[in-house]
């Protein structure tokens, strides 16, 4: 009751546009997030290798996983790390295909990186703690 | 008003997250200007930018229910 009062009201005076249902603080996507921002912080465009770029593909993976394993509360968090999915799987996609990338444009790839990963962590670590 | 100058107001503007967006955007069109960024490249890089306007919004929509849920649970108790 003493969770289900709040969620019901939040999602009811929300109104349509807010139908997804709040998700609360999780101490492991808030670990996931500070994992992500850090590997992209870390990677090194002047040397980039497989490790790294697996690295961060492989904590987002995880992220989306825990997410779904969570079930259907959970919901805004798959959406919410999608961008960032599709931003990191670009630059791993042309690695992969490419063999190596250009360190200005590794450099501005990070930066984008460094900007969605930190909008994703400010989210997932300002939850409501029940 | 040229692309550029639009990007340059952004810039000087007070809203940080803005600013931040659009330096990045114009350091893109920097290299790409200066042959260091192929077609392909340049394409994706503003791509991303535009999908950090989604998270945005989807970041906005955690916080603002976050934000609910926080004070209606606040509000609940006052009567506990």
């Amino acid at each position: 009751m003493k969770i289900f009062t709040p969620l019901f009201l939040t999602v009811f005076l929300s109104g349509c546009s807010l139908m997804v249902v709040p998700s609360f603080w999780d101490a492991n996507q808030a670990e996931s997030v500070i994992n992500i921002q850090v590997a992209v912080e870390q990677l090194d465009c002047e040397n980039v290798t497989y490790k790294q770029i697996d690295k961060i593909t492989s904590e987002i993976t995880w992220f989306q996983t825990y997410s779904e394993s969570s079930g259907w509360r959970h919901q805004d968090m798959i959406e919410l790390i999608e961008p960032l999915d599709e931003t990191v799987d670009s630059f791993a996609e042309r690695y992969h295909r490419e063999g190596t990338v250009n360190s200005v444009y590794c450099g501005l790839k990070k930066k984008n990186m460094m900007l969605q990963s930190q909008r994703v962590s400010e989210a997932v670590l300002g939850r409501f703690k029940l | 008003m040229s692309v550029m100058d639009q990007l340059d107001t952004i810039i000087n503007s007070d809203k940080w997250w803005a600013k931040q967006r659009a330096e990045v955007a114009k350091a893109i069109h920097q290299q790409y200007r200066k042959g260091n960024l192929t077609d392909s490249e340049y394409k994706e890089l503003l791509e991303d930018l535009i999908r950090t306007d989604q998270l945005d919004k989807d970041a906005d929509d955690v916080e603002l229910r976050s934000g609910l849920v926080s004070s209606i649970n606040g509000l609940l108790s006052l009567i506990s």
